[in-house]
């Protein structure tokens, strides 16, 4: 691949996947600004290490996904870190007001995504991914586990266990009612 | 594409274009270096078939298949490459991080396209000044990684080396155990 053409290939993965990247964040942040810097460093990162990318080993939408997950992972840990010792953190660039409603409008659609989430969140960690990786964000089970870095095999045993636990979850809902 | 993404892109391609394009230089110009490197391997290899002939009276006792030399450097036959295990065992034996590998069939067109994240470094060894024999200098060869000599054992005019961190060696030319 020729120079110039590296980063028409990364603008290509960028314009394919950015959507779907601002979503996965947009179910988790309810603020515009840390949905448009989450997006932004993940984005970052993959541009960074866009050397490292093998298409062989999966596409580049897994690629992407497990990147935002390290983003958002080391997103919390910062934010306690910042808790703990009183500060702000400051965001790395001001959104204008068409892209703030952008954002919001795009929060807002998510909101029915958040609140399986929530319902989720009984499940293990892995668990809650693998069933948003594959029925919210439309991944297949197989770029699913390279997202998550999973053989195939415990991806299908995941989704397997998680869709029991959210049917035992449903039934109890409807026998409460 | 909404505002957003397309300021995000302009951001992006602004701040950090460049360094994805400068990955992409250094990138090619590390295969290139490779392949001069086996391109080198190749001629030597090529040069030692020729001569081979000359020299074959017998295979030569395992403890005279490398010779050593005070700098700690091990120097190697042409004609002896294809002794893998004896070779092998004596790489181990003086600790040099060094493997000499048979290429498998299905493994020759797969080879050129390895995966060189594992990569760390070029190929550190030189030819002997008769061009019939291998010298391995091992304080070249950066601490962690694992020298290959990968060939073809019915075309000894293919060879393929390089260096790779020791617990990434490809997978179709992890055959034997290096040294240190």
């Amino acid at each position: 691949m020729r120079d110039h053409e590296v980063l028409a290939a990364f603008e290509r993965i960028y314009r394919a996947d950015v959507g779907a990247i601002t979503r996965f964040f947009a179910r988790r942040c309810a603020e515009p600004q840390v949905v448009a810097d989450l997006t932004a460093d993940t984005f970052v990162r993959a541009m960074t290490s866009f050397a490292t990318f093998d298409a062989r080993r999966g596409t580049a939408t897994s690629w992407l996904y497990g990147i935002a997950r390290h983003t958002f992972a080391a997103h919390l840990e910062r934010s306690a870190r910042i808790r703990d010792v009183a500060l702000k953190a400051g965001g790395r660039r001001e959104l204008d007001g068409d892209e703030l409603a952008e954002l919001e409008a795009r929060i807002d659609a998510e909101r029915s995504s958040r609140a399986l989430l929530a319902r989720l969140a009984e499940l293990p960690e892995l668990e809650r991914e693998a069933v948003e990786l594959v029925h919210l964000c439309g991944l297949s089970p197989k770029e699913a586990a390279e997202a998550l870095g999973v053989p195939r095999g415990a991806m299908r045993t995941r989704l397997y266990r998680a869709t029991a636990r959210l049917r035992a979850v449903v039934d109890d809902e409807v026998e409460a009612r | 594409m909404s505002r957003f993404e397309d300021n995000l892109w302009a951001e992006l391609e602004r701040d950090h274009g460049p360094a994805l394009v400068q990955q992409s230089v250094n990138r090619r110009r590390a295969n290139a270096g490779r392949w001069v490197a086996a391109a080198a391997a190749v001629a030597i290899l090529l040069t030692g078939a020729m001569i081979a002939p000359d020299y074959l009276g017998g295979a030569p006792p395992s403890d005279a298949l490398l010779d050593s030399d005070q700098d700690g450097s091990v120097t190697l036959k042409i004609q002896d490459i294809g002794r893998y295990d004896e070779v092998n065992a004596m790489l181990r034996e003086r600790g040099i991080p060094a493997v000499m590998v048979p290429l498998r069939q299905d493994c020759a067109d797969e080879v050129p396209q390895l995966d060189d994240t594992g990569r760390i470094g070029m190929i550190p060894w030189g030819a002997g000044s008769d061009s019939t024999k291998l010298v391995i200098v091992p304080s070249r060869i950066r601490q962690g990684a694992t020298l290959v000599f990968a060939t073809d054992q019915k075309n000894f005019g293919t060879v393929v080396s390089g260096l790779y961190a020791r617990d990434r060696l490809p997978n179709c030319l992890l055959r034997v155990e290096a040294g240190r």
